[in-house]
C-alpha cells in the first residue's frame, strides 16, 4: 500500500510546485515573437480581449499586456488592475503574399479578392474597422463584402495569409516582419492609420506585484525594451 | 446425388473423404468432437474453401477443377447447431429470407407461415426468435431452411442444442423436414444413437477418415475396428488371443480373466461385446451354455429408456443392459459382485493393431 | 473484509467523477436568468450560428456513416496484410490535437496544400470546408465503434445468410448492418456529438465567418469576451441538444440489445 502513497505525494508536490516562482504575463498574440525571447516568465497569448475577459472572470496572472489601451482601461476603471502604463506603439499593415498583384487599398474592391481580419472585439479588429471607416462608403462596403473571415486573433489573420486561404489580412507591420518571407506589409495612407498604443498593467491580487511592476518597467527601458525594439515596435507614443 | 471429396488439412491430421447421398437418403456422418465432421459440411456448403474439393449436386458442379461456386449459389439448405436465427426478424421473416424477394411481401409472408405450418409452428409466425423455446427455434430453423427448396439439406448437429425431453419432439420435426424435401441429406453429428434414430446410413469420421460405412445395426453388430465398436456404445475388452485346438479362440484379458470366442483371431485384439447380450447373476451360480463367465463388481446403475445400463469392473470396465425387474430379483447395488455372463458366439474379437494402423 | 474499503473508495472515485463532469453543465444553466438565455438566444449571428452547427454536423455525419460504414465492415471481416495498421491510421484523429487536425487539413487540402490545385478556394473559409474539419475529427468515433459492432455480430448469422440465397452485400445489408445497430448508432451519436463541438480545427481550416463558417463553438468564443451572456445561451442550447441526442439514440436502440 505504501506506493500508492508516494504517488499521491508526488502528485500534489508537483501541483504545488509547477514553476509557481514564474511570473506570469498575459499578452497580447501580436507580442509573441519578441516576448517568447525572453526568459524569466511563463507567457500566455491569446486575443487581448480574450485575456480581459478572462481577468474579469478571476484569472490573476502577475501582468496584463494589451494591444490596446481601452481594454486595460476598462480594467483599470473596474478596480481589476494597477494603473496601466503604455509601452509600445505599432503600425497597421495590409499583409499580402510575396509577388502579390495587390498594390494597395484600392485593389481590395475587385470581386473574389479573399480578406482576413480580426474580430470586433480584438484590438487589431477593432483598429481595421477603424481604417475602413475613414474610407468612402462604397469603397469600405466591397472591401466588407470581400472580407472572408474574423480571426479571433491576429496569429490567426497571418496565419491565414501565409496559408494561401486568404489574398490580403491586416495585421501590424510586427506580424509582417515576424513572417520571414512568408508576407509583404503595404502601407496604409498615413491618414487612415489609427493610433496603436500598447499598454501593460499589474493585475490586482497578483503573487508578486513588485517583480510584475519590474518586469512592465523593463518592457520601456531594458532587455524587454530591446526585444520589442528589434521586433519592429515603435517607442509608446 | 450429392457427392462430395474433400481433402484438406486440420490440426494434427488430414480430412479425407468422400462422401455420397441419393436423393431422399440421410447419411449421419458421426464421430468424436475434431474428426472433421463439421469442416467436412461447412466445405460442401461452400462456408469453407477445402485445400482439394470436389462436390457434384445433381447436374449441378459446386467445386471442381477450376469451379468454386459461392454458397449464396449454391440451393442447399444449411441447420446449424444453434440455428442462427436473425434476433432482428420475427419467425416467418427469418423463414421469407430464403424465398426470392422479387415477390410481394404478401406472398412471401402466406409462403413462410405455410412452411412453419407444416412444422406446427405456424403460430410464431409473428414471434421474436429470442421470445421462443429451444424447440421452437428449431423448426423455425427447419422451415427457414426449406425455404429456398434446396437441392440438398446440410444439418449441424441438429439436436445437440436441445435438452432430452425436447429432442423427441425435434427427432419428429426433423423426420418431417428430411420426407418433405426428398433431397438428399447430410446430417453431422457426436451421438450415434442420434445418428442411428435419423438417418438411413451411417459414416463414422475419425481422423479425418471414415472408418466405416453401413446402416445403424450393422455397425454396432459389425464393427470393423475398436473405435467404432466404442463409438456405437459396445464394450471392448483388451486382451491377447490364441487359437484353442477346439477351434475357439481363447483371449487372455488384460487385468485378469479368460474368455472364449468363435472369431478367428491371433495376437493383441479388441474383445467386443453389446450389452445387451450380457446376462448378470448372483456370484456361484451354476453354469448355464454361455462359455464367458467374469467376476465383476457393480459400479452404476442407470436408467436408458426401459432398460437399465450397468456399468461394471472386471479388470477393465464391462457394461451390461438388464430390465428393472431383473434388477430388482437380484437386489442389485453399487458395491455387489455379480457374475457376468454372455456366449461365445456373441463375442467379436477385432484385431487392435487393425484401429491403429489407419491413423498412427 | 478487504471489500469494504475498496467499495467506499470505488463510490468516492464515482462521486468525484459525476461532480466533476456534472458541475460545469450545471454552472451553465446556473449563471445566468433564463429570461437573458432566451432573449440572448434571439440574435441573429446566434441563431446563424446554432443553424450552422447544426447543418455543417448533420453533412458531415451523413458522409461519415456513408462512406464510414462499409469500410468498417471491411476492416472488421477481412484480415489482409497492414490491416492493424489501416486501423491505427484511421483512428489517428482520434489523439490528434484538434488545431493539429486543422494544419493537417491544410496541408493536405489548403490552396498551398497537396490536393491544392483540385480542392483550392473551394473548401478553405467555405461551409463546405466546415463539413469537412468536422468529418475529419469525428469519423474515428464512428469507425471504431462500427468496427467493434460489426465484428461482434455471430458469424453463424452472416453464414446462414450466405447459405439462404444471399450474397455479401444482401448479408451486410439485411443481416450484419441491423445486428449491428445498437453499435452503429452509439457511434453515430458519439461522432456528432464530437462534430457538434468542434472548434480547433474548424478555426484553422475554414475560418470564423457569421453565417459562412462561424459554428455555434466559434460564436460562444466570439462572445466570451464581450458578451458572456450570449455565450452561456449558446452553451446552453448546445448542452440541451447534445443532451436530446445522446437521450434519443439511448432511447431508438432500447430494443436492440439481445
Amino acid at each position: 500500500m505504501r506506493w500508492w502513497w508516494l504517488i499521491g505525494l508526488a502528485l500534489v508536490a508537483g501541483c504545488g510546485s509547477g514553476g509557481s516562482d514564474d511570473l506570469k504575463v498575459s499578452a497580447a498574440s501580436s507580442l509573441k515573437p519578441p516576448f517568447t525571447q525572453l526568459g524569466g516568465a511563463r507567457f500566455s497569448f491569446a486575443g487581448s480581449d480574450q485575456l480581459a475577459a478572462q481577468i474579469r472572470s478571476g484569472a490573476k496572472p502577475d501582468v496584463f499586456a494589451a494591444a490596446n489601451a481601452k481594454l486595460p482601461d476598462e480594467l483599470y476603471a473596474d478596480g481589476l488592475v494597477e494603473q496601466p502604463v503604455a509601452f509600445a506603439g505599432n503600425r497597421l499593415v495590409l499583409a499580402v503574399a510575396p509577388k502579390s498583384r495587390i498594390a494597395g487599398l484600392a485593389d481590395l474592391v475587385t470581386p473574389g479578392v479573399a480578406i482576413a481580419m480580426g474580430s470586433s472585439s480584438v484590438p487589431i479588429g477593432s483598429y481595421t474597422e477603424k481604417v475602413l471607416s475613414g474610407l468612402p462608403a462604397a469603397q469600405r462596403a466591397a472591401i466588407m463584402r470581400n472580407v472572408r473571415s474574423r480571426e479571433p486573433d491576429v496569429a490567426g489573420v497571418i496565419g491565414k495569409l501565409t496559408e494561401g486561404a486568404v489574398d490580403a489580412g491586416f495585421v501590424y507591420v510586427t506580424d509582417v516582419r515576424a513572417a520571414g518571407g512568408r508576407a509583404e506589409a503595404i502601407e496604409l495612407p498615413a491618414a487612415l492609420e489609427p493610433d496603436v498604443t500598447y499598454e501593460a498593467a499589474v493585475v490586482k491580487g497578483s503573487g508578486h506585484p513588485a517583480r510584475a511592476r519590474a518586469f512592465i518597467e523593463g518592457l520601456l527601458s531594458g532587455r524587454a525594451a530591446a526585444a520589442l525594439r528589434r521586433a519592429g515596435f515603435l517607442p509608446a507614443p | 446425388m450429392l457427392s462430395a471429396e474433400l481433402r484438406h488439412p486440420l490440426r494434427g491430421f488430414a480430412l479425407d473423404v468422400s462422401l455420397r447421398v441419393a436423393p431422399g437418403e440421410c447419411l449421419a456422418v458421426a464421430g468424436p468432437s475434431g474428426a472433421g465432421k463439421t469442416t467436412a459440411l461447412r466445405a460442401i456448403a461452400g462456408l469453407l474453401r477445402a485445400e482439394h474439393a470436389a462436390v457434384r449436386c445433381g447436374a449441378a458442379v459446386w467445386d471442381g477443377p477450376g469451379v468454386r461456386i459461392a454458397p449464396e449459389q449454391r440451393r442447399c439448405g444449411f441447420v446449424f447447431q444453434d440455428y442462427a436465427l436473425f434476433g432482428h426478424m420475427t419467425a416467418w421473416e427469418n423463414v421469407a429470407y430464403g424465398i426470392r424477394p422479387t415477390r410481394p411481401r404478401a406472398a412471401r409472408r402466406a409462403a413462410a407461415t405455410a412452411l412453419l405450418d407444416r412444422f406446427g409452428a405456424g403460430d410464431l409466425a409473428a414471434a421474436r426468435p429470442r421470445d421462443l423455446s429451444g424447440g421452437e427455434r428449431q423448426r423455425v430453423a427447419l422451415a427457414r431452411a426449406l425455404a429456398r427448396r434446396p437441392a440438398a439439406l446440410l444439418l449441424d448437429e441438429p439436436l445437440s442444442a436441445l435438452d432430452a425431453a425436447t429432442r423427441a419432439d425435434a427427432r419428429r420435426a426433423l423426420r418431417t423436414l428430411l420426407a418433405e424435401s426428398g433431397a438428399p441429406a447430410l446430417l453431422v453429428t457426436h451421438d450415434f444413437a442420434e445418428a442411428a434414430l435419423l438417418a438411413d446410413r451411417i459414416a463414422i469420421l475419425e481422423h479425418g477418415h471414415v472408418l466405416q460405412e453401413g446402416d445403424a445395426a450393422t455397425l454396432a453388430a459389425e464393427p470393423r475396428s475398436a473405435f467404432v465398436a466404442s463409438f456405437t456404445g459396445a464394450t471392448t475388452l483388451r486382451g491377447s488371443a490364441t487359437r484353442r485346438a477346439d477351434g475357439l479362440t481363447a483371449v487372455a484379458l488384460d487385468g485378469g480373466g479368460s474368455i472364449l470366442a468363435t472369431d478367428e483371431e491371433t495376437g493383441r485384439v479388441a474383445v467386443v461385446v453389446h450389452p445387451w447380450d450380457v446376462t448378470l447373476e448372483p456370484p456361484g451360480a451354476v453354469a448355464g451354455s454361455a462359455q464367458n463367465r467374469i467376476d465383476a463388481t457393480v459400479v452404476t446403475i442407470t436408467p436408458a429408456g426401459n432398460r437399465l445400463r450397468i456399468g461394471l469392473q472386471a479388470g477393465q470396465p464391462l457394461a451390461a443392459e438388464i430390465t428393472p425387474a431383473g434388477a430388482q430379483r437380484l437386489g442389485l447395488a453399487p458395491g455387489m459382485t455379480v457374475l457376468a455372463t454372455w456366449k461365445a458366439t456373441a463375442t467379436r474379437l477385432v484385431p487392435e493393431e487393425y484401429a491403429r494402423a489407419r491413423h498412427g | 473484509m478487504m471489500a469494504r474499503p475498496f467499495a467506499v473508495a470505488c463510490g468516492a472515485a464515482l462521486a468525484v467523477a459525476v461532480a466533476f463532469l456534472a458541475l460545469p453543465v450545471v454552472a451553465v444553466f446556473a449563471d445566468a436568468p433564463p429570461r437573458d438565455l432566451v432573449s440572448a438566444l434571439g440574435d441573429d449571428a446566434a441563431l446563424d450560428a446554432l443553424r450552422l452547427s447544426f447543418e455543417c454536423s448533420a453533412l458531415a455525419l451523413v458522409a461519415v456513416v456513408v462512406i464510414g460504414t462499409p469500410a468498417a465492415w471491411l476492416l472488421a471481416t477481412r484480415r489482409f496484410p497492414g490491416r492493424a495498421a489501416l486501423v491505427t491510421l484511421v483512428e489517428l484523429p482520434l489523439v490528434m490535437p484538434p488545431a493539429v487536425a486543422g494544419i493537417g487539413l491544410l496541408a493536405a487540402l489548403g490552396p498551398d496544400g497537396i490536393l491544392g490545385g483540385i480542392t483550392g478556394r473551394h473548401l478553405v473559409l467555405q461551409t463546405a470546408g466546415v463539413v469537412v474539419a468536422l468529418a475529419f475529427v469525428s469519423a474515428p468515433f464512428y469507425l471504431r465503434l462500427a468496427q467493434a459492432g460489426f465484428a461482434a455480430v455471430d458469424p453463424a448469422l452472416l453464414e446462414a445468410s450466405r447459405t439462404l440465397g444471399a450474397g455479401e452485400a444482401r448479408t451486410f445489408a439485411r443481416v450484419a448492418v441491423p445486428s449491428a445497430r445498437a453499435a452503429l448508432a452509439a457511434g453515430a451519436a458519439l461522432a456528432w456529438g464530437r462534430a457538434l463541438g468542434e472548434f480547433g480545427a474548424t478555426l484553422m481550416f475554414a475560418g470564423s465567418f457569421r453565417g459562412v463558417t462561424q459554428t455555434a463553438p466559434l460564436a460562444i468564443y466570439e462572445r466570451f469576451s464581450t458578451d458572456l451572456t450570449a455565450a452561456l445561451a449558446l452553451s446552453a442550447v448546445l448542452i440541451a441538444v447534445s443532451a436530446g441526442l445522446l437521450l434519443a439514440v439511448k432511447l431508438a436502440t432500447r430494443d436492440a440489445v439481445g
